[in-house]
């Protein structure tokens, strides 16, 4: 077990097997998408009260749901590159702030543009909206101290600190709409028989966007390790020998 | 079942067009963006990586005759020594 767990702090390990995954992610990723898009835009029932409007739940649900992730992610990585100083977990806490502010503004944008004709407004501020907010403004913080201290294993202590602490707003997010009375709907229930609301023909492609997404999020934050990796590495054999290929 | 019953409806999308474009766009905007930005970065990586390469290559074969100059540098260390102790 161990010597996996150290092949995988090696930076060159990671790169040469990623570089074999990549080309079935994309390809799974791609069917994923295509189909979801396709399925969600032209075969998915009219809401009886939203109408088509509910196109956008499609694309917001699978965003914002993944855009959550981001932050128990990077307290995990930096969790590890804090106690173990294994130098891929600090990239991968580096990589995931700006991808995961990318996130979180599509959830937020996303929301609310379905807000306008939902519910007639764009913005509240309540629980769920505020805290989603507030973790963009975090990741761009992240990012922001990132770039500010130029001593990278500081700036990896100092992330790792603060996405641990930042998954708390996480933790508020996710359970905002049960704790608090706000305008943003609770998690819905789906269910296996199609006569009833919220049936396969809703959640099915749902499934798939989900998927696609989550590939698409596994698949840009590979691309960006590895050109950290290279980055950190560039005065390593291995990478001179693959630059003068 | 397709929902719409031609291309004028489905890209009226009843009545909610400007939402649910939008929203898809930006969605295609945000999966190209992330996908095609770590991919240029990269290129930029490899060039840069690259000409450092050839950069030190040739400083490493400018070095080499000039070194029988440096040698008689070498005496020079012995004046490092205590001599001053002697006296």
């Amino acid at each position: 077990m161990w010597t996996w767990f150290h092949k995988l702090g090696s930076p060159k390990w990671f790169y040469d097997i990623s570089g074999r995954w990549l080309p079935w992610l994309v390809a799974c990723m791609a069917v994923c998408l295509v189909v979801g898009v396709i399925w969600s835009l032209l075969f998915v029932p009219q809401d009886y009260q939203q109408g088509l409007t509910n196109r956008i739940f499609y694309v917001h649900v699978p965003v914002a749901s993944i855009s959550l992730a981001f932050f128990p992610l990077m307290a995990i990585a930096g969790t590890v590159s804090l106690v173990w100083k294994m130098k891929l977990a600090d990239v991968v806490v580096k990589v995931a702030a700006p991808l995961g502010a990318w996130f979180t503004a599509l959830a937020l944008a996303s929301g609310s543009i379905w807000g306008i004709d939902t519910w007639g407004t764009f913005w509240v501020w309540d629980a769920r909206l505020t805290s989603l907010l507030l973790q963009f403004f975090l990741l761009i913080g992240m990012i922001s101290l990132r770039s500010a201290l130029e001593d990278t294993d500081a700036a990896a202590k100092a992330c790792a600190l603060l996405s641990i602490v930042g998954t708390i707003n996480m933790v508020v997010i996710k359970y905002s709409v049960l704790w608090w009375d706000v305008l943003h709907q609770p998690p819905t229930n789906f269910t296996v028989d199609n006569s009833q609301p919220n049936g396969p023909e809703i959640w099915i492609p749902l499934v798939i966007m989900f998927l696609g997404v989550y590939l698409f999020f596994v698949i840009s934050l590979i691309l960006s390790v590895r050109n950290e990796i290279l980055r950190r590495e560039r005065r390593a054999q291995w990478v001179s020998e693959l630059a003068a290929q | 079942m397709i929902q719409f019953e031609n291309f004028q409806d489905f890209i009226a999308m009843g009545g909610y067009a400007a939402n649910v474009w939008s929203v898809y766009a930006m969605f295609a905007v945000f999966l190209a963006f992330n996908l095609l930005w770590p991919l240029r970065k990269k290129k930029q990586l490899m060039r840069e990586i690259k000409r450092r390469q050839i950069v030190n290559e040739q400083a490493h074969k400018q070095a080499e005759p000039e070194t029988p100059v440096m040698q008689p540098l070498e005496p020079l260390a012995d004046a490092a020594s205590p001599a001053g102790d002697k006296s």
